[in-house]
This record gives structure tokens, C-alpha cells and sequence, in this order.
């Protein structure tokens, strides 16, 4: 974070600013982004800038999935990390899903969604890779943190 | 009545209430006069110490699963702390437990320090992945 006065000599500005307690785009790409819950789900990799050159939303990539994060779920911002108010559902992804008796139903390989909110009604499953996948509606589960565990018995 | 064998045990994966895998049941203890079972070792994986757990805190011998009914502590050791801004404090060396509830957890600045801190269970606001603490959380040096 800027934390010196920058000289006035070197800004060009419309209205008298101190750029105090501001940061540079380029010191944000890389740093690790937190959930809520403190699970990491990815690094800054991009900004998204609209046409009145607002920014709109941080582009966040882990491994070789990305997705797109509203400026407005930015809980606090520091050297290394950007921490989130919310926990992204997209975390979801690749969780591993049981049901109550302790039968394994296979791992989640997306989310049904009906808009762009951090919301899902439904997830995607797959206990392996060439089956087909299987829907699960958001009301059966039971405990979604590390895995997921289902109120309901799910026979194959 | 239903029964099952130790096939039915050993070797299935074991999940703690949050849905984690701890590891592999290896081991059934069976109390040699009673006759009952009462514990399950679990081996949590590579250079990790294996866990027992009582039969008091399995839920249910699930069918590719057995299922436990509470968090065990002893996985807390090791994560990472993190501040309310998310920035490393330490990592957790030991977690202290008073009527079945986490009393305080004893942190190292880093995994060689023999600089060790004291934060007590009202300053943890979370514990999943990493700890999370509160904001404006006491840390007390340990002597």
C-alpha cells in the first residue's frame, strides 16, 4: 500500500488527491485469495474493467479453473492476500460426495446455477470420469465443508 | 439382525462430521474379555501419526465409508492460523482440550520457532482449512 505522499509535480488529476493508502493493479496480480472460511481458492490473475473504467470484478484462476469475483465481496485487502466476504460456490468443485450411510456417490463436477449470484440450486456429480452425471438438488445436503454428506440415501 | 464383518471396516475411508477424510481404517480393537468392539485406528497417511478413535464417537459403518460423530482435535494440529486479514500468524504445535471443548491452542511463529504463543478457544473464529482468528485476538507468549 502507498503509504507516502506522492509529489504533485508528478499527478495529473481532475481533483486534489493524495494517492495515500492506495495500491498499484500490478501488486495485486499473484496475491492468494481467501474465502470466509479461510479456504484458499485461488490467486488474483486479472482485473476486469468496464466501459467507465470502473473495476468490476478480480479474475481469479486455480489450476486451470477461473472464474469472477464482484470488487464487492472484498472483505480486506493486505500485502498477500485478498480476503473474501463469501464463500465462492464454485469451491464446491471437486468435492467429494457421500451419502448418510456412508456411501460414496461420486465427486462434484458442477454446479446448476439460474443467474450469476453466489448461489446453486443443484449439484453436478460424477463417480467416475465416463459416467454420466448425476444432479443433486442444494435441499439433500447435509454438511457441505471439506466433502459433502447428504441427508438422504442415494442409490446408484 | 444386520451384522457386518471387519472387510466391511478396514480399509474404508473415515469422515469426520465436516465431511473430511482423515485416512484409512487399519486396525479394529476389540476388548478381549467383553467381546466388543471398541476403537478404530486410523492411518492418516504418510510421516502422520495414526489416530485412534473410541467406538463412542463413530456414528455408523457406512458403506464405502465409516463415519465419525465428532472433529477430531489432534487434525488441527499443523494447520496454518491466520489473522481476521487473513496474513499467516503460525501454525498450530499443540491444541489443549478442557471438557471436550478446545481450552487454547499453542502456536509457533514458524515449524523450527521455539517461540511459542498462547491463544485461547474465544479468539478462534473459525476452523476449517487453515484457523481463523478473531479480530483483535490476545496472543500471549508461552514461557
Amino acid at each position: 500500500m502507498r503509504t507516502k505522499k506522492v509529489e504533485d509535480t508528478k499527478k495529473i488529476f481532475s481533483k486534489s488527491h493524495t494517492l495515500l493508502n492506495t495500491f498499484d493493479l500490478r501488486d495485486f496480480k499473484g496475491k492468494k485469495v481467501l474465502a470466509k472460511n479461510g479456504l484458499k481458492v485461488g490467486k488474483v490473475s486479472d482485473f476486469v474493467i468496464d466501459k467507465s473504467y470502473n473495476i468490476v470484478s478480480l479474475k481469479v484462476r486455480n489450476w486451470f479453473r477461473t472464474f469472477y469475483v464482484d470488487t464487492l465481496f472484498i472483505d480486506s485487502l493486505s500485502n498477500k492476500v485478498v480476503k473474501l466476504n463469501i464463500i465462492p460456490v464454485v469451491t464446491n468443485i471437486g468435492k467429494k460426495v457421500f451419502d448418510v450411510e456412508g456411501r460414496y456417490v461420486g465427486k462434484v463436477v458442477g454446479l446448476v446455477k439460474t443467474n450469476d449470484k453466489n448461489e446453486f440450486k443443484g449439484l453436478i456429480v460424477k463417480k467416475r470420469f465416463f459416467f454420466r452425471g448425476k444432479t443433486i438438488n442444494k435441499s439433500d445436503i447435509k454438511t457441505n465443508d471439506k466433502n459433502i454428506i447428504l441427508k438422504i440415501e442415494h442409490v446408484n | 439382525m444386520k451384522t457386518i464383518t471387519s472387510d466391511d471396516i478396514l480399509g474404508k475411508v473415515a469422515l469426520d462430521t465436516s465431511g473430511d477424510e482423515l485416512g484409512i481404517v487399519t486396525e479394529l480393537h476389540i476388548d478381549k474379555e467383553n467381546k466388543t468392539i471398541t476403537g478404530v485406528t486410523i492411518d492418516q497417511g504418510f510421516m502422520k501419526p495414526s489416530l485412534f478413535i473410541g467406538i463412542k464417537h463413530i456414528l455408523k459403518f457406512g458403506i464405502d465409508s465409516v463415519m465419525l460423530n465428532k472433529v477430531p482435535y489432534e487434525k488441527i494440529k499443523g494447520l496454518n492460523v491466520l489473522d481476521e486479514r487473513g496474513e499467516l500468524f503460525g501454525y498450530v504445535d499443540e491444541v489443549i482440550v478442557k471438557k471436550y471443548k478446545i481450552d487454547s491452542i499453542i502456536v509457533s511463529k514458524t515449524k523450527v520457532s521455539s517461540k511459542k504463543y498462547i491463544i485461547t478457544g474465544k479468539d478462534i473464529d473459525k476452523i476449517s482449512s487453515d484457523v481463523l482468528l478473531k479480530k483483535g485476538f490476545k496472543a500471549k507468549l508461552k514461557e
